[in-house]
């Protein structure tokens, strides 16, 4: 208890320094949001096709989604998926690299994961403030005023605290995939490749733009990967398609990937710095 | 008493062999082969609590990789590196907490926030207590003349504000050893100025050892008590600076108006050994005071030649170290 406190007084300043860098870049955040929100737009676009020509019409059901459910889906998915795009992990080692300062970070008497892991929630708690609660509220507010999505108070409640929970399981998953990546540019001393595979793997596995259900067996399948947790499990979580007896094996399935992935980072480090030149000077 | 003691060190790279042209690169893509490049080779030096060595070389010479092994970020090839009884694969945290760095070309500032929430971080990280920061960081600031930027953005500072602030967080937990890698490389003269005197200042005050890599050699004459001269991977001198200017001769130059028509023959002829240049319309007579006496040489030109405007200039460091590569 007394090291938990101690290693939160040591790291709360990055969490803190992460937030302040992330405001620093307001309109950024900004611009970002609205190409979701354009994105979102076309590719719901492309959904009223499918429903419209479907042989139910729009009210059809496929692959366990009415239309607006799938408006629902697609929304919180792109809200999701911005919020686990920022404050990356992997890009912030490609500068520590590229730009010589890891040199500065490791004469630090501080722990090179930790500081990115708490920069890195700094982060994340502030999307959630400033972006996920406030538009979910809005959204979910309008959603449920309108009866469009049927759910009773209780239930809701419930949804919204297991979403909670898998946010911040999925913040964890996150930032390990994120370093993992970043421990890869030591070796390969370039980011885009890296993060084009990861982002494909991001968006696909986790349901972005198709849900899991609708790639039937392989859907299962995907849906215990670690990056379901990145979009998937938590947004049909809140949108309360997931029963609850699922959501506690999820729960275990996710530290379980937490471990994993960061135990492959402790091994990867350990190389890593021993990979370590420092070129000119 | 030792601070630090490097013994045998030595550090290894592998380096990728590529053959030139569009052909060597796709050569390179199937078969890759290496070639070993020894940066350091087997050094050994002490270092006692509160000097301020100058380590110097040309690029490439290894003395920034000798730093970095020092410091815990790079891993030798062989040998050990002791701090203050300590080595790095057992103490690297407390050996951190005792050492402060400046890699002048890498900031440690935090680019995007105001530079006073860098000191904080760093107050945290080090655990600084309130009292001792406030003392430590009102010090520094008026030392290195800080307060009109602290609540600047990083990014938003100047090369020299942001120099003076970098040093500044590599002293605000008070340590011990203090590396300083090329600290006044692209600063104007008064930013230099102003550092070289924080580094005086704080090795008097609080006895701060301090190990200094640089190319600017008036950092070396102002600041440093003892260097240590590395080339490809090797020390070629470690020792004081007086000692290796006495080493090299101990050479005076005098620089004289070229309107007093000097003879250069007679001067010769009084003072053998002597050297007489006429450059930017003076006289440069270059003697070593082992053979001539600075006294004799100026009572000669007073009275034969009746000179009033002298310049009187030491031999460099410079010059030394150039000698010193030539000969090896």
């Amino acid at each position: 208890m007394k090291s938990i406190k101690k290693n939160l007084r040591l790291y709360l300043p990055f969490a803190r320094a992460g937030m302040k860098s992330e405001l620093a870049y307001k309109a950024q955040i900004a611009m970002w949001m609205i190409i979701s929100f354009v994105e979102v737009f076309f590719v719901l676009f492309l959904y009223e096709a499918i429903y419209r020509n479907s042989p139910g019409g729009m009210s059809s059901v496929i692959n366990g989604f009415t239309f607006t459910e799938m408006v629902l889906y697609m929304i919180t998915s792109f809200m999701f998926s911005f919020v686990m795009g920022s404050g990356d992990t992997a890009y912030n080692i490609y500068t520590d690299i590229k730009e010589g300062t890891v040199a500065n970070t490791l004469t630090k008497p501080v722990s090179y994961r930790l500081r990115h892991l708490f920069t890195y929630l700094g982060v994340l708690a502030l999307d959630y403030v400033v972006v996920v609660i406030p538009l979910g509220t809005v959204i979910y507010g309008i959603f449920i005023g309108f009866g469009l999505l049927k759910v009773s108070a209780g239930a809701f409640i419930l949804n919204v605290f297991f979403f909670l929970i898998f946010s911040i399981l999925a913040g964890f998953i996150n930032d390990a995939i994120g370093y993992f990546v970043g421990m890869l540019v030591f070796h390969t001393d370039h980011l885009f490749g890296l993060n084009m595979m990861r982002n494909t793997l991001q968006s696909f596995l986790g349901g972005k733009m198709i849900p899991l259900a609708y790639m039937g067996a392989l859907g299962i399948v995907f849906s215990y990967t670690p990056f379901a947790f990145l979009n998937s499990v938590p947004v049909l979580t809140i949108m309360g398609k997931v029963d609850y007896s699922t959501i506690i094996i999820y729960i275990f399935i996710a530290l379980a990937w937490i471990f994993v992935i960061e135990l492959a980072n402790h091994l990867m480090f350990k190389r890593a710095i021993k990979q370590i030149t420092v070129q000119g000077g | 008493m030792s601070i630090i003691s490097v013994k045998s060190l030595s550090k290894t790279f592998k380096k990728p062999l590529r053959e030139e042209g569009l052909r060597g690169m796709i050569k390179a893509l199937f078969s890759r082969k290496y070639e070993q490049v020894k940066a350091v080779d087997s050094i050994s030096f002490d270092i006692d609590e509160g000097e301020i060595v100058g380590y110097i070389g040309a690029n490439g010479a290894g003395k920034s990789t000798t730093i970095k092994m020092m410091c815990g970020i790079l891993y030798p090839t062989s040998g050990e590196i002791t701090v203050d009884g300590m080595d790095f694969t057992k103490n690297r945290r407390r050996i951190n907490r005792e050492m402060g760095v400046v890699f002048g070309q890498k900031t440690q500032l935090w680019w995007d926030i105001p530079l006073i929430e860098t000191f904080k971080i760093l107050k945290s990280i080090y655990e600084v207590p309130d009292e001792e920061y406030e003392e430590r960081f009102n010090y520094l600031c008026d030392l290195l003349d800080m307060r009109p930027f602290l609540t600047q953005t990083v990014r938003s500072l100047s090369l020299g504000q942001r120099m003076r602030a970098d040093f500044a967080a590599a002293l605000i937990h008070s340590p011990k050893i203090v590396y300083l890698d090329e600290p006044t490389i692209g600063l104007d003269v008064l930013v230099k100025d102003k550092i070289r005197g924080a580094i005086k200042e704080l090795n008097r005050k609080y006895n701060t050892t301090v190990i200094l890599t640089t190319h600017d050699m008036k950092d070396i004459e102002e600041l440093c008590n003892r260097i240590i001269i590395i080339d490809k991977g090797r020390i070629l001198y470690d020792g004081s600076l007086s000692n290796i200017k006495y080493r090299f001769g101990n050479t005076k130059t005098i620089f004289t108006p070229s309107n007093v028509s000097l003879d250069t023959a007679a001067l010769s002829e009084r003072f053998p050994g002597v050297t007489v240049e006429e450059k930017d319309e003076r006289y440069a007579i270059k003697f070593s005071q082992n053979e001539v006496d600075l006294d004799d040489m100026l009572l000669y030109l007073i009275n034969t030649y009746h000179v009033k405007d002298f310049k009187i200039e030491d031999v460099s460091i410079e010059d030394i170290t150039k000698q010193l590569y030539e000969k090896h």
